[in-house]
């Protein structure tokens, strides 16, 4: 296939090789995002290939009114969320939860340190779904609190609050990553 | 903090499994595969035994014309020159018309007396031609003539292959009663010739209860695809399996030779499937009812969210009438006959009850008082199997069954085809009507 234009269109006209060759190109990202989002990577393999049946089923819809990339990668996010949102209880926020919003910190304070990716990353899996998930929506994939207050059924000050609350769980526990 | 996890995780991967494009796909086939199904194994399985039911018949006439050829010119109380000749050319054919393919055995302590060992495999074929054999005589006991006059005073069994298998199959020919076979064959057949046409008339009535395991095999349909839930296939999957179910009928089959037979019956056919539903709906699908298609899906509040949980069995009642044909092979002479039977069937539902999970919205909906059903349809059913004589003129068998219908029993406006299969054993006794003459 010479272009994204022309793939699509293969994709749409039902041609398995051209199928193949946009699930190549673009399944290690989309894992990439199922990852962050499941708390488990069998879950992650499940939406992966849910996510791309339902990419193949709905290519036509797409407009090229935005990047191929980011057209998929909300359909895998939206996947990822009804997900979590079938254990019922992960929707259910305690009241301590919801007053447990904190002050903001500093944005532009350095957190990392020496930590690599994978160690960040893995105490963003191991926060609670509820706040994993915002911190992925709005920090690395970029929605508005209105978009994520939509897409989970809440408001958007709930949706700030966990924002917060994940903010501040993630902080202390890279720095007693630091310290230990 | 924002900033620093965006950068961090902008271009972050995860590693896929390698089996993941060929499972999407298989999804993306769908139900393509499904047709090869047992549907066409069940055909190809008619055909063969049907062929060789057929080529059976067929060598059995070829049979019957070369026995008549057969005769005698002497018969005395032992084993004569020519006897022995037969049992020496045994090999080989004696010249091009001969050709006999019996095992004989000389009886081991009496090799030089009337008793001998005739030991005929089955299917083997039997020529006898006239000018190989000069006489042959055998003494037989009372049981062993009985044997020989009750071959030729069947009808079904006036094939020189049926005749000759009964006169030889005792192991051990007796000593004292004296039998000239050639010149019963050639007076039974000359007997029996004048009657030939009556046997066709006869008739075999049936009587059948078959317990089945039977259930739905299921396809979506494919204009209205686009309108299947994506959560609806694992909920199937995990949520619906085949049940217990049966048959009863009763039918009636026509002999146009004796070894085929055309038929008609009435079934009352119940097809179960056993449900065990527990899933949750936790989203709302989004419709371009243009395009006749779920185009997303709305996560339903907390509140909305359903937990669906559901134990029971649907029942699909049918009322069938199956046109038959069938062909018939004795393998063991008034004790087992062969049967392969293939009946096309007019089937109209008479009921449905149960509870069923909507394709589209995930509900559960009653199948009662749904009405994108169908009453009426095509199927098909193979029996292929063997039937025991308890009586001269009665026969049980408990052979293996497949049945399918050729259509949905859902209407074109249902985003599924449904077609009812089942498959189990058939117990069925059958009453020969002029079948034997004792």
């Amino acid at each position: 296939m010479s272009s994204e234009e022309e793939l699509v269109k293969q994709c749409a006209n039902k041609n398995r090789e051209a199928q193949k060759e946009l699930f190549e190109k673009y399944a290690s990202r989309m894992m990439g995002i199922c990852i962050r989002y499941m708390s488990n990577t069998e879950d992650a393999k499940d939406v992966l290939q849910d996510g791309f049946v339902k990419v193949f089923m709905q290519i036509e819809s797409f407009k090229f009114k935005s990047s191929l990339y980011t057209w998929m990668s909300r359909i895998f996010v939206n996947l990822c969320i009804n997900r979590l949102n079938r254990t019922v209880q992960t929707l259910e926020l305690t009241q301590e939860h919801e007053s447990s919003t904190l002050n903001e910190e500093n944005e532009n304070q350095p957190i990392w340190g020496n930590l690599n990716r994978d160690q960040i990353m893995s105490e963003i899996l191991a926060l609670p779904d509820i706040y994993r998930v915002v911190i992925n929506m709005y920090a690395i994939d970029g929605l508005t609190h209105s978009e994520i207050a939509k897409a989970l059924n809440i408001s958007e000050g709930s949706s700030k609050s966990r924002l917060s609350r994940a903010r501040v769980i993630l902080k202390e526990r890279i720095n007693t990553l630091k310290k230990s | 903090m924002d900033d620093a996890i965006r950068s961090a995780f902008a271009d972050f991967e995860g590693s896929v499994p390698t089996d993941s494009w060929e499972k999407i796909s298989g999804i993306l086939d769908g139900d393509k595969k499904r047709p090869l199904m047992w549907w066409w194994v069940a055909a190809c399985f008619f055909i063969v035994f049907s062929g060789i039911g057929i080529f059976i018949h067929l060598n059995s006439e070829k049979a019957i014309e070369s026995a008549r050829h057969y005769s005698t010119k002497d018969h005395s109380n032992r084993v004569s020159e020519s006897s022995k000749e037969i049992i020496s050319h045994h090999s080989a054919p004696i010249n091009n018309q001969v050709e006999s393919d019996f095992n004989y055995k000389p009886h081991s302590a009496q090799e030089h007396t009337s008793e001998f060992v005739v030991k005929p495999k089955i299917g083997d074929k039997i020529q006898l031609i006239d000018s190989s054999v000069q006489s042959v005589s055998i003494n037989y006991s009372s049981e062993q003539i009985g044997e020989i006059q009750n071959a030729i005073d069947h009808p079904e069994l006036r094939n020189a292959d049926e005749i000759l298998k009964a006169i030889f199959n005792a192991s051990v020919i007796g000593a004292n009663d004296s039998y000239n076979i050639p010149t019963t064959i050639n007076n039974g057949l000359k007997q029996k010739d004048s009657s030939f046409p009556q046997d066709k008339g006869k008739w075999d009535l049936g009587l059948s209860a078959s317990p089945a395991l039977a259930g739905l095999m299921v396809r979506t349909n494919g204009k209205l695809n686009g309108l299947l839930n994506k959560n609806y296939n694992k909920i199937s999957e995990n949520g619906e399996s085949f049940g217990f179910s049966y048959q009863v009928g009763v039918s009636a089959n026509r002999y146009i030779t004796k070894n085929i037979y055309f038929g008609f019956g009435l079934k009352y056919d119940v097809v179960k499937e056993s449900t065990h539903y527990d899933y949750i709906i936790d989203s709302n699908p989004e419709f371009n009812l243009a395009k006749s298609k779920i185009t997303g899906y709305t996560a339903r509040r907390p509140e909305q969210i359903e937990h669906v949980q559901h134990n029971g069995n649907n029942e699909y009642q049918f009322l069938e009438v199956p046109l038959k044909f069938g062909i018939v092979v004795p393998v063991v002479r008034n004790r087992w006959d062969f049967r392969s039977e293939m009946s096309l069937q007019y089937m109209y539902m008479l009921n449905k009850t149960g509870s069923k999970v909507d394709p589209t919205y995930l509900e559960l909906t009653d199948l009662k008082s749904d009405q994108n059903y169908n009453r009426q349809n095509l199927g098909t059913t193979l029996n292929i199997g063997m039937y025991r004589y308890v009586k001269s003129n009665l026969q049980l068998g408990v052979i293996p069954y497949y049945q399918i219908a050729f259509n949905s029993i859902r209407n074109n406006q249902s985003v599924l085809k449904d077609r009812p299969i089942s498959y189990g054993f058939n117990v069925s006794a059958v009453y020969l009507i002029r079948r034997r003459l004792h």
